[in-house]
């Protein structure tokens, strides 16, 4: 009687373990479904050449203002067209996972993808875009502001052609001009200055905090750091490629950085850019680093209270010259796409600069053109345009890595285990760089 | 001529459980780098890697804390809800159904929703912690909070499903036991716990068992509400695998991550299957 149990009992437990294996396998992410692939399969092995029969295009996007922007722009182009552009968005995470299992697993079910520009040197390098140098055989339109097309090519600046910059966000730093005024004080011009008014503001205006940092664990935190750590002199790898996160630099950047938290709202320790943007909006909080696209409705009346009184500058330097973050999101066209053609005309369309402006007269577009952003109209709506171009030209691309993404995320876990007050500055720097150290080949 | 009809589920059992799990155990001895699309034997060098890293023992602990809590929550208040609505009652079936929408909703949807009541300055939960004169928490930015709000809402969500299965087992039950036992001057105590706890002694098994491997692998939740952070105060071993798998495509190492995890599933397991198997026998 006993031996029987116990068969049981292991095909019992094999049971237990496939089950749990079949949800470790496919993580209950909220994976949206893949757009049905039309035209059917049958017809998509064979044109590489010219496609008559394209019905229809998808593409994979970051969620947010910016795929809402791109869905009103493709309805337009199915109306001049007669080509269907799905746009699926989705969170960044899992933007990732889907375009890379996308082609590597051969499905061929998007045709344009949104990527954040640091994939790009990974992306090249695994080879899962279409080089488009065959499409741009005259050359990049020069309207394109440099910085932006360096990042669409692989190796950086040099390479071919793999994408076309579609949102152009460069790292900015935003603070209330009439609190400043208030107070008597100067508009900051390092970080030491900006501690100093935040500490001011904190303690004078009522309901009101010197700064807000996005603090969430990952890419959030890692984005908004990394503008001081480059102001402190640090430098993330070094000449040959060792991860140098613990530097001095580092460390004292993380200093200011802490005391930037206490002088911010409760609970920054999970703030993404939607929460920093509403801090700013709502008058919650005085200064801030952010990314253009976010704060699009600052002006906006109906969306703020602080309409009007918001500067837009350059993010401050401290041993360094401020260096402008520049985080674009680029459009490629996925290596396993069947319609590389419609997709690479739609994509000339999109980022064109009559597109572009609509999408940033829409709200979550960032244009990629110089003469987007010298349009007197657009200007009139969005008066920081002039200083965003400014910093868009003088901006600085981070790491050129393959690896940038895992950099990122255990020095996003560690930084945000800093803050959090789990471990001290130095002991979580120094940990987190052993494992980026760890983790380079 | 049985074997026809076994044949369609053994199939089935075998292409999609019993090789996924002997192809992961095989990937597990492998680094893969799937972005690359390469592959290396490496032998047990992942487990090797995994067990010395400290973050892995960290989502260890946060696993196992949620998962003995929830599952404790969620057994004993789904008992006496089940218990609380067996009684004949006006309106019991709305009532029952009503309990029962938490279980019904995607988690995604739970977990957003439960985001906007966790917000720490236009969060409900705050506004009502103030309105009876306590002080705001900090649910999800501050590591003491973080794995409780989680653990809250696991609860209220997966309550329903405790409820359900005890309620069916408690209609089961003979009124003419409960009877027979008041004739003989037994408490409403006395009944319940000689009476209606042993009775329901197998279903509870099974409950614990499914809400155990079910909390085991809880992903969505740390997903959408925290991220695993603040630091890593909610990376739960799940959690520590997506990222090895889906964010770095290191496929080799999270295969082993989760062969690990089925490991250690099976030992808590074994217990509950064991006791299982042997009150299924001895009736």
């Amino acid at each position: 009687m006993k031996r029987i149990w116990q068969k049981k009992h292991w095909w019992a437990l094999v049971l237990v373990g496939a089950m749990l294996l079949a949800a470790c396998g496919q993580p209950a992410a909220p994976a949206p479904a893949p757009a049905p692939a039309s035209p059917p399969a049958q017809e998509s092995e064979n044109n590489d050449a010219d496609q008559p029969g394209v019905a229809s295009i998808a593409i994979a996007a970051r969620a947010g203002a910016m795929a809402d922007a791109l869905k009103a722009v493709a309805a337009q182009y199915t109306q001049e067209t007669g080509i269907d552009v799905q746009v699926n968005d989705m969170p960044y995470d899992n933007l990732k996972e889907t375009i890379v299992l996308d082609v590597r697993n051969n499905s061929g079910a998007y045709d344009l993808v949104m990527m954040d520009d640091p994939w790009m040197p990974e992306f090249g390098q695994a080879n899962l875009l279409a080089n488009l140098d065959d499409y741009f055989t005259e050359g990049v339109d020069p309207d394109f502001v440099p910085t932006t097309i360096n990042l669409s090519r692989e190796p950086y600046g040099t390479g071919s052609l793999y994408a076309l910059p579609l949102i152009g966000n460069v790292q900015m730093f935003f603070y209330r001009e009439d609190l400043i005024e208030k107070y008597d004080l100067t508009p900051p011009e390092n970080w030491d200055d900006v501690l100093a008014i935040a500490e001011v503001i904190t303690r004078e205006e009522p309901d009101t905090f010197g700064y807000a940092l996005r603090g969430q664990r990952g890419n959030p935190i890692v984005s908004n750091y990394m503008p001081l750590f480059w102001a402190y002199g640090g430098r993330v790898l070094d000449e040959n490629g060792v991860p140098q996160v613990n530097s001095e630099a580092g460390v004292k950047a993380m200093e200011t950085y802490m005391k930037l938290k206490d002088l911010g709202p409760v609970g920054v320790e999970a703030f993404d850019s939607d929460q920093i943007a509403t801090a700013l909006t709502q008058g919650q909080a005085a200064m801030l680093v952010a990314w253009p696209s976010w704060v699009a409705m600052v002006d906006n009346e109906e969306d703020s209270l602080v309409a009007g009184k918001v500067a837009f500058a350059a993010v401050p330097g401290q041993v360094n010259e401020s260096a402008a973050m520049i985080g674009n999101w680029l459009l490629g066209v996925p290596r396993t796409s069947s319609k590389i053609e419609a997709a690479v005309d739609f994509m000339k369309w999109v980022t064109s600069a009559e597109v572009q402006k609509e999408m940033a007269m829409i709200g979550g577009g960032v244009p990629t053109r110089r003469s987007v952003y010298q349009d007197p109209e657009l200007i009139e709506k969005y008066r920081h345009y002039p200083a965003q171009l400014e910093a868009l030209e003088r901006s600085v691309a981070r790491p050129r890595t393959p690896y940038w993404s895992q950099i990122e995320d255990v020095w996003g876990m560690y930084l945000s285990q800093i803050l959090a007050g789990q471990v001290e500055i130095q002991e979580g720097l120094d940990r987190a760089n052993e494992e980026i150290k760890n983790m380079l080949p | 001529m049985t074997w026809i009809f076994l044949t369609p589920t053994v199939v089935l059992f075998l292409l999609l459980t019993v090789y996924p799990l002997f192809y992961a155990a095989y990937t597990s001895f492998f680094r893969v780098d799937y972005i690359l699309d390469q592959s290396t034997f490496v032998g047990i060098q992942n487990y090797q890697r995994i067990i010395r890293d400290m973050n892995f023992w960290n989502a260890v602990k946060n696993t196992l804390i949620f998962v003995v809590s929830a599952v404790l929550f969620e057994l004993v208040l789904g008992t006496a809800f089940a218990i609380f609505f067996n009684k004949e009652m006006k309106y019991r079936k709305l009532f029952r159904t009503i309990v029962l929408i938490p279980m019904l909703l995607p988690p995604i949807t739970v977990a957003l929703t439960w985001k906007m009541m966790y917000a720490y300055d236009q969060g409900v939960l705050n506004y009502l912690l103030e309105v009876i004169g306590l002080g705001r928490i900090e649910w999800l930015s501050s590591t003491t909070w973080a794995l409780t709000a989680i653990i809250i809402t696991d609860i209220w969500q997966w309550t329903p499903f405790v409820f359900l299965m005890v309620l069916a087992s408690l209609q089961a039950i003979p009124e003419s036991l409960y009877q027979s036992a008041r004739v003989s001057g037994a408490t409403s105590w006395q009944c319940f716990r000689y009476i209606t706890l042993p009775l329901l002694k197998p279903t509870l098994t099974l409950a614990l068992l499914l809400r155990t491997i079910d909390t085991f692998r809880v992903f969505d939740k740390m997903y959408v509400l925290t991220g695993g952070g603040p630091g890593n105060a909610t990376e739960t071993i799940t959690f520590y695998i997506y990222r090895y798998g889906f964010r770095y495509f290191h496929t080799g190492y999270a295969a082993a991550g989760s062969i690990i995890m089925v490991i250690m599933v099976c030992g808590v397991s074994f217990l509950y299957i064991r006791r299982a198997f042997r009150t299924a026998n001895a009736k």
